[in-house]
């Protein structure tokens, strides 16, 4: 993100050339010294894959491959299921995205509306919802059809796609400088011409890249729907293909299954996404009216496209994070409504404590809601529900303070090897694009095998720790090291000519410059934790195995296991849940947004 | 008869403490073969002028015609250039000099030669496939000038049209557009040229309209009867820009920042 | 002075673009076609390091003479300027195939396999090793392309060969031959163009490069 904002300024400093500097020197630039190696970066970006499965291999007791090939088959058949799932998630997103963007972009009103409605459907966690619209679209379609569970799968995948796809169109036609929608008017470019000449092109680029996220985030979300599923409503895919081999103790099969998933991920970021992204560059526009610091022709940095795709969601993020007004902001208005700094009292540990009182207050406010409206509507509440509801509270504290435990972890890995990275360029050109392979890879397909091989040995919160650490490092670590890149290298310079060392360099110069990077990485992270919830609380992998731990995810899984009675704890939960993150997100990382955007600004 | 009649116009904007007006009581016609310069500080509101007269904008008060027609909604029989060029950056140069003419759904073939002809006019052969990034702000300009010229305006309106240019680039386009005006062959009948630069204007133009600081409205308009090339140095020039410089000064309340209002800046 | 500026291969051109090199002819005409230097900087109140390359150029291609500081038109300068937009496109255009930097280019196209260069053999040929290459070679490409010398894929980054003469895509309309005829439209405007230029192809003007 702070790369994203730093390309800007240097857009917005270089424009209006007053005089001197021939335009000529500025108007095309060739190819940079950095195009050079880019052969060999994309060779190392498919070197990374055998290398990927070789440790999934490995990891799987090194099996020969041979053994694999009687399941490459099926595991190609069920991949094909899932891709038909994203493909279908995937085109509603887009149409969804043109629509929302579009209308939200040109009507004041629906501005006003629309766009905090997304930033709250998009920090809300999806997942906890799937639940609940499987029991919704499996009671729409009949018990039994297999279309009921297909569609409450493909509405996860196009919830996980989608937010990210329409602020990217919204944002797009939203910094569309005005002349070129002025130059339309004055050739009277009206309707469909305009839409197609002018508006759709204007938000190709960042479709593009965002949709590069979309799908990796659509395919963590796909895994994680078929696994949730396996047990309760048949839904063939490479989820519950691998589900089912992890759960027989079948190796080679699950493998074979990962083998597949890396496959059609891998071909599908060859044969698409890289193209396309090369053709995108055409429709990138800028600002500034001399057109100064454009690259010609395509964008020759193919890492950067990763990165890039990053900062577009976190702008995403910030944009609605500058944006809204929630009722829960209105009712703190007292507290946050300073926007300029935050207040002595907001940086008061009793703030924190305050937060903690409202967030326990809003539990119990949702509990006694949930249990008033089950009550008057399906009777009395059965009894071992009643003493769960009760452990509601708990729960989401459990889970709180196991996010933020992973989130810790997952700041630990993600600092030193960004500032490593963002160090050795040499070493980062080869590195990065493996690691990108790695982050696109859905970490949920190799959930199972977590809970086969690890649970034995970790405790049960161990497991589902590392299972989220795995929902979360990508965003810290690419967010950081966007920050730790765009630290302008005077004031590194500065800073060593100082002699400032260690935890001086660390807290003058290194921590405020990424300052910014680590409020975006942080809320996108704990974004992906509670996601990733669902699933690392509470999984059960066939018969033998399962994971269970105290915990919101746990309770809304349990609730919907056992359908009906387990309903109203399955919807307590998933609004409790819901709460949480909307309090901490406009109670905790939107001050501190606001404060890294004020304070830790360098240009 | 007057191709442009702008009368009592007045414009004002809503904002948070009431109505600002940008601009009282303008009145003004434009003839056949008028090459007419709107000058004035920064912020007497030149620019929304000429959004008025195209209809992009409505004014608050007062009526503006073409040909005796008032003018409601975008009159496509005028076309503007751009200060900041407003190239679309994924259409290539000669999709973009075509832009207009598909917006007035000219045929395929005569869009084809219309186009090779402005771009040759404009010195842009050898770019037609070319992608604005790729070309040099004085290039792009001309991408602008032949995207207005190709719908066959009958008044060409520009709005700061050098002004992103660097000097030597400035020059040589300022020099470039009087020799396609000097060509009967080619479209417009009135240009209305918007600067903030006098020189400029006086270059350029037949006659200057001197607007006041905001709200603005008309000073004086002056005319300019020197012959072309016009010399900047020369006496009757330097007067002429001297009377439109203290005017300006004079004008308004406060004096405008030398560098928004006095000719001698190179924008 | 001139004769030598061809002579040897420029590996460096100065950095300008045709149009501010034409603002810089436009300049001059405006000072009767011959200015001191400085004067003529502060003319645009610019510096006169500001209007160096743009002179360089101009130099290099036979349109300015620079004596004791002081610049003016040469024949074919002023004829240049006395020209409409497409006669100066077209005197540009045989001055820089004359110079050795543009014959070496389009030689390399003619004999390179598919008349195709990238950006890189460019930069080679005109023997650039030092860091600034890239503004070096879109300023030759720029230029090659405004003269219709060769075309440029700025998407693959690669120099093509243009057809003989730059007709073949253009049409009839706008090579040498006819650039001195008005253009289309009615005849007999104010502009004084004239002298249509064949000689300008046979170029007793300018010494022809090696």
């Amino acid at each position: 993100m702070a790369g994203t904002w730093d390309d800007r300024a240097g857009i917005e400093n270089g424009d209006r050339p007053s005089s001197g500097g021939s335009p000529t020197a500025r108007t095309t630039r060739g190819p940079s010294a950095a195009s050079m190696p880019s052969a060999g970066r994309s060779v190392a970006l498919y070197l990374a894959i055998p290398v990927l499965v070789g440790v999934a291999g490995a990891t799987t007791l090194g099996l020969s491959f041979t053994g694999l090939l009687p399941y490459l088959p099926t595991a190609a058949v069920d991949v094909s299921y899932s891709f038909l799932r994203m493909l279908a998630a995937y085109a509603a997103s887009l149409g969804f995205a043109l629509a929302y963007g579009y209308y939200a972009a040109s009507r004041p009103t629906g501005e006003r509306v629309m766009i905090p409605v997304l930033d709250i459907l998009q920090s809300v966690p999806i997942l906890g919802f799937f639940p609940v619209a499987i029991v919704f679209f499996v009671n729409l379609t009949g018990p039994g059809s297999w279309l009921g569970p297909n569609i409450a799968s493909v509405f996860l995948i196009f919830t996980s796609m989608a937010w990210n796809m329409v602020f990217g169109v919204y944002e797009s036609l939203k910094t569309l400088p005005s002349e070129l929608r002025e130059a339309a008017d004055t050739f009277g470019v009206r309707g469909w011409k305009r839409f197609q000449r002018v508006l759709f092109p204007a938000t190709v680029n960042r479709l593009v890249y965002n949709s590069v996220l979309s799908w990796t985030g659509g395919w963590f979300f796909l895994v994680e729907a078929e696994i949730f599923t396996t047990n309760s409503h048949a839904l063939p895919g490479i989820g519950s293909y691998l589900s089912f081999a992890a759960s027989a103790g079948n190796g080679e099969k699950f493998v074979a299954g990962l083998l597949m998933l890396v496959l059609v991920i891998a071909l599908l970021d060859f044969a698409v996404w890289r193209p396309l992204g090369r053709w995108a560059e055409r429709f990138r526009y800028d600002t500034s009216p001399s057109g100064e610091g454009e690259v010609a022709g395509p964008n020759r940095d193919p890492s950067g496209r990763f990165r890039r795709a990053a900062a577009y969601v976190t702008r995403g993020v910030r944009s609605g994070v500058s944006r809204v007004t929630t009722p829960l902001v209105q009712l703190a208005a007292i507290t946050v409504r300073p926007v300029r700094k935050p207040t002595a009292f907001q940086r008061s540990a009793f703030y924190y404590v305050a937060l903690g009182a409202i967030l326990v207050s809003v539990w119990l406010i949702v509990i006694a809601i949930t249990v008033a409206v089950f009550h008057i509507f399906t009777g009395p509440i059965a009894p071992w529900v009643r003493g769960d509801l009760l452990l509601v509270p708990f729960a989401v504290a459990a889970s709180t303070a196991r996010v933020a435990g992973a989130y810790a972890i997952c700041l630990a890995i993600a600092l030193p090897l960004a500032v490593f990275v963002a160090r050795r360029p040499r070493a980062s050109r080869v590195g990065l694009p493996i690691i990108e392979v790695i982050a696109s890879f859905p970490a949920t397909a190799l959930f199972p095998v977590i809970i086969f091989v690890l649970v034995p040995y970790l405790s049960p919160n161990g497991a589902a720790v590392l299972m989220l650490l795995t929902g979360m490092l990508w965003y810290l670590f690419f967010n950081l090291l966007s920050g730790v890149r765009s630290l302008p290298p005077d004031l590194e310079e500065a800073a060593r000519s100082y002699g400032l060392k260690g935890r001086q360099f660390f807290r003058r110069v290194l921590f405020p410059g990424i300052f910014p990077a680590l409020v975006t990485g942080s809320i996108t992270a704990f974004g992906g934790g509670w996601n990733t919830l669902i699933v690392a609380e509470y999984l059960q992998v066939g018969a033998h195995q399962s994971l269970s731990v105290l915990g919101v995810g746990q309770m809304i899984d349990i609730g919907y296991a056992r359908a009906p009675a387990g309903y109203p704890l399955m919807v307590a939960a998933l609004f409790a849940l819901v709460a949480t993150v909307i309090a901490i997100n406009e109670l905790l990382w939107k001050p501190l947004y606001r404060r890294a955007a004020e304070q830790f600004r360098y240009d | 008869m007057a191709l442009i009649r702008v009368e009592h116009v007045d414009k004002s904007f809503a904002s948070r403490h009431g109505s600002i007006a940008i601009m009282q009581d303008i009145t003004f016609e434009v003839k056949d073969s008028d090459f007419l310069a709107i000058v004035g500080p920064s912020g007497c509101g030149k620019s929304t002028l000429l959004r008025l007269i195209q209809g992009l904008d409505r004014p608050t008060a007062g009526a503006i015609s073409f040909r005796g027609q008032p003018v409601a909604g975008v009159c496509t029989q005028m076309a503007m250039v751009f200060q900041s060029f407003a190239l679309y950056p994924w259409l290539t140069v000669s999709q973009n000099v075509a832009f207009g003419l598909e917006a007035l759904e000219w045929p395929k073939e005569k869009i084809g030669s219309q186009v090779e002809r402005y771009i040759s006019v404009t010195g842009l052969d050898g770019f037609q496939e070319a992608y604005p990034r790729e070309l040099s702000g004085g290039m792009r300009q001309r991408v602008g000038l032949a995207r207005a010229l190709a719908v066959e305006p009958a008044v060409l309106l520009m709005d700061e049209p050098f002004s992103a240019l660097d000097a030597l680039t400035a020059e040589s386009l300022r020099e470039e557009i009087l020799q396609l005006w000097r060509d009967p062959a080619l479209p417009p009948e009135a240009v209305i040229l918007v600067t903030h630069n006098i020189e400029e204007a006086i270059q350029l133009a037949d006659r200057v309209i001197v607007l006041s600081r905001r709200p603005g409205h008309v000073l004086e308009t002056i005319d300019v009867d020197l012959p072309r090339p016009r010399d900047r140095k020369s006496g009757p020039f330097y007067d002429l820009t001297d009377r439109i410089y203290s005017l300006i000064t004079q004008g308004g309340a406060p004096l405008p920042p030398p560098s928004g209002a006095d000719g001698r800046s190179a924008s | 002075m001139g004769e030598s500026s061809d002579a040897t291969v420029p590996t460096i051109f100065p950095k300008s673009s045709p149009t501010e090199l034409l603002g810089l002819l436009v300049l001059l005409n405006g000072h009767k076609g011959s200015e001191d230097v400085a004067r003529l900087a502060d003319d645009l109140d610019l510096e006169i390091d500001e209007i160096f390359p743009s002179l360089e150029y101009a130099e290099l291609l036979q349109l300015v003479k620079v004596t004791d500081g002081r610049a003016s038109f040469t024949e074919l300068g002023q004829k240049l300027v006395a020209g409409s937009i497409r006669e100066r496109k077209s005197i540009l255009r045989e001055q820089l195939r004359r110079t050795t930097l543009f014959k070496t280019i389009v030689r390399a196209l003619e004999s390179a396999p598919n008349h195709q260069l990238s950006d890189e053999d460019l930069a080679q040929i005109v023997s650039l090793t030092t860091a600034p290459a890239d503004e070096a070679v879109q300023n030759i490409v720029n230029w090659g392309r405004y003269a219709e010398l060769f075309r440029y894929d700025a998407e693959a980054h690669r120099l093509i060969l243009s057809k003989p003469a730059a007709s073949s895509r253009s049409g009839s309309g706008r090579t040498p031959p006819t650039t001195g005829a008005t253009p289309p439209g009615p005849p007999g405007s104010a502009r004084k163009s004239n002298p249509p230029p064949p000689e300008t192809r046979g170029a007793g003007v300018v010494p022809a490069a090696a």
